[in-house]
């Protein structure tokens, strides 16, 4: 900016030189240059390599390699176990998502309001962040045992039909915290001023929430669901704490993610590449389609 | 259409008091400006008829209706925000019909010409139909129903919020600053439309501002407020020409009234070693004497001495500020106008005078009836006290 404004400057009505445009972007890549370093280091050159180990394939001491090409990519992506993994993501994410977006907009609604007292519950709604998945998995590994925890009867991990909406409690519950503080900032940004008008129009709280404070926030709760959605594909780490076997019952709940972490094994790398490489790629298709069908029903306001 | 009246209405936040046994009656129809410095409580009142800050202490009517304990849709009162508070994802045909939806709205049902008691119901949507075309023809609005306000102009959006202010025909309609947004020529612009606008519909406005110019041209009457009082209530010429208090006299008028501290004796106002006429004050008062710039002239052998400081030249007319001499001049004003030098005044010189140059040492004469004394210990006008003055009782023109 500083060098296009120098030029102008210097020529008076006459348009910026090529010259200056040449420095400008030199200029503008220099700022890039911290966050493109670090994107080559930490993600383009892995996701490159992890592309091309989708086309090796290697003993069980992690040499001989050779090459098989894209036939391993349809192999593993067409195959049973990838879409049975997907498939266990699908039912995770169905369960946290929804919940994730109602009961965050419930407790934050339900918080947002001018009380004394009132910053103690939003810290305690939003305390599931700092809760770490171990700490939250043993937790609720009590709450859910069947014989001393709070719901005692039926015992939601221990059958195969149940264990993935026993897991998903665990996930719901972690997601709170977040939610609760994505939707309250959403709430927090709207003109005090938009609200009294709504009252004096006469709106009830429900026309008020309806009309005025869901269309709003909702930008935010696109936001939301991007990221509640992506949270609930790489679910792992709670999976692997709340479920024995790890995997749940029967595999019942085993995500893709799962099956990733169970392809780590020398011999097996090209598959689980393969996996990464398609969870990747239904994640990005997925985020794009939120978007694409999404943004225009939001109201960025002005 | 209904009168709104506070009697000794207050609000407290704590121990803060924003607004203090505030008394006032805005008339059936009449046009009342709140009019004070920031902080002074008028906005809070406002408020308060609108139901978004509940009553601390005193009794709130609209009409004959005591209104404390209602909810702000219930109080048949529509409200101009100064961010306009337009639903941003809304068009404008439907931000205006915002108010029409949820609450019973003011008909011609019972309006028999002779009087009959309008009734109030829910309007149907052809209804509503006609109601929002008809706000939108009242404010010019016909090309942008279908935008939303984010691609509306300042002064557009201004009118949206005034159509949706005006579409349900409520008893009293309340603005907080609706102006402030607005640059200066919309805003003069605006103010004669507000005009117009109360003109044709003649329903009671309650408006809030901190701008006098605003409050000199548009209302029928005036409510100064300071730290949570009434000040003063009075036609703008009423307040202007018969300030009740040093504060009215030092707030109404740009540039402000000049002051100086004074006493009374018998041979008349000593300022100072100078010696301004007679008064029928009580001798040995010690007063405050007010002096509006246009009311000074220069005039050799007049009875104050001064010396030019510097001469501001507008065109239509010249301010010349003085340094008063003769003797040690009290401003009494000063503490509520923090950095004014005491005994520095201004003169008003009409365009074709010949302004004096800096530095000259001039003497000053005073237009007869030009001589405003306020008791220098109440900082009430002489022959005033707070009761009258707040009670709206008529204030002699001077």
């Amino acid at each position: 900016m500083a060098v296009a404004r120098r030029s102008l400057a210097a020529a008076p009505g006459a348009r910026i030189s090529d010259t200056g445009r040449w420095k400008e972007a030199g200029l503008a890549l220099l700022f890039l240059a911290p966050s493109i370093v670090v994107f080559v280091i930490f993600f383009y050159y892995p996701f490159e390599q992890l592309v091309l180990r989708g086309l090796y394939r290697n003993n069980i001491a992690g040499d001989n390699l050779r090459y098989v090409g894209f036939g391993q990519y349809g192999d593993v992506l067409g195959g049973e176990e990838f879409r049975l993994g997907i498939w266990h993501s699908i039912q995770f994410l169905l369960y946290t998502v929804p919940a994730g977006l109602l009961f965050g907009t419930v407790l934050a609604v339900v918080a947002n309001r001018r009380l004394r007292g009132i910053k103690i519950f939003q810290t305690i709604f939003t305390s599931t962040v700092a809760t770490s998945t171990a700490v939250a998995g043993f937790i609720f590994l009590a709450v859910l045992n069947p014989s001393i925890g709070v719901v005692k009867s039926p015992d939601l991990l221990s059958q195969p039909s149940t264990a993935m909406f026993g897991v998903a409690i665990v996930g719901m519950w972690q997601n709170l915290g977040l939610s609760f503080i994505i939707v309250l900032a959403g709430l927090q940004a709207i003109p005090q001023e938009i609200d009294e008008a709504s009252l004096l129009d006469g709106h009830g709280p429900l026309r008020r929430f309806f009309r005025v404070t869901l269309p709003l926030i909702s930008p935010v709760l696109l936001f939301l669901l991007v990221i509640l959605v992506v949270n609930a594909f790489q679910a792992f780490a709670l999976i692997d704490a709340v479920t024995r076997p790890a995997g749940g019952p029967n595999g019942a709940t085993e995500t893709i993610v799962f099956k990733i972490f169970e392809n780590r094994t020398p011999d097996r790398l090209g598959d689980g590449s393969v996996m990464s490489v398609g969870l990747f790629l239904v994640t990005f298709v997925v985020t794009l389609a939120q978007f694409l069908f999404l943004e225009r029903r939001v109201h960025y306001g002005d | 259409m209904a009168s709104v009246t506070f009697d000794a209405v207050s609000k407290r936040y704590g121990e803060v008091t924003a607004v203090d046994r505030f008394d006032l009656r805005v008339n059936d129809g009449e046009f009342m400006v709140l009019l004070g410095p920031s902080g002074c409580g008028k906005s809070t009142a406002l408020r308060m008829v609108a139901g978004l800050e509940e009553i601390s202490a005193g009794d709130l009517s609209i009409g004959d209706q005591v209104v404390n304990g209602l909810p702000p849709s219930r109080r048949d009162v529509a409200m101009v925000f100064q961010s306009y508070a337009l639903y941003p994802h809304m068009t404008v045909a439907k931000n205006i019909e915002s108010p029409l939806l949820s609450k019973a709205t003011r008909t011609d049902d019972g309006d028999d010409g002779a009087g009959g008691e309008p009734v109030l119901r829910k309007l149907s949507k052809a209804e509503r139909q006609e109601r929002i075309d008809e706000a939108v023809r009242m404010l010019g609005l016909a090309d942008y129903v279908d935008r939303k306000p984010g691609a509306l102009s300042g002064g557009q959006r201004q009118r949206v919020a005034l159509a949706r202010a005006v579409v349900a025909r409520p008893a009293v309609f309340l603005m907080d600053e609706p102006l402030s947004n607005l640059d200066a020529k919309l805003r003069a612009q605006t103010r004669i439309e507000l005009i117009d606008l109360h003109a044709r519909l003649r329903t009671t406005i309650v408006y809030v501002t901190h701008d006098q110019v605003e409050a000199m041209t548009m209302a029928d009457r005036v409510a100064i407020m300071a730290d949570g009082r009434l000040q003063q209530v009075g036609t703008p010429r009423e307040v202007y020409q018969a300030p009740a208090n040093v504060f009215v006299a030092g707030f109404v008028g740009t540039p402000p009234m000049n002051t100086a501290a004074g006493v009374v004796t018998e041979a008349g106002i000593e300022v100072g070693t100078s010696l301004l006429t007679e008064s029928d004050a009580p001798v040995g008062t010690d007063v405050v004497v007010g002096i509006r710039p246009e009311h000074l002239r220069f005039t050799p052998g007049g009875p104050l001495r001064a010396c030019v400081h510097h001469v501001e030249w507008l065109g239509h007319e010249a301010l010349a500020t003085v340094d008063l001499l003769g003797g040690k001049v009290d401003d009494l004003r000063a503490p509520l106008a923090p950095g004014a030098v005491p005994g520095r005044w201004v003169v008003r010189l009409s365009a074709g005078a010949t302004p004096p140059a800096d530095g000259a040492e001039v003497d000053l004469a005073v237009e007869a009836g030009g001589v405003h004394l306020f008791d220098a210990a109440t900082g009430w006008r002489v022959g005033l006290d707070a009761e009258s003055a707040a009670g709206g009782a008529p204030v002699e023109v001077g």
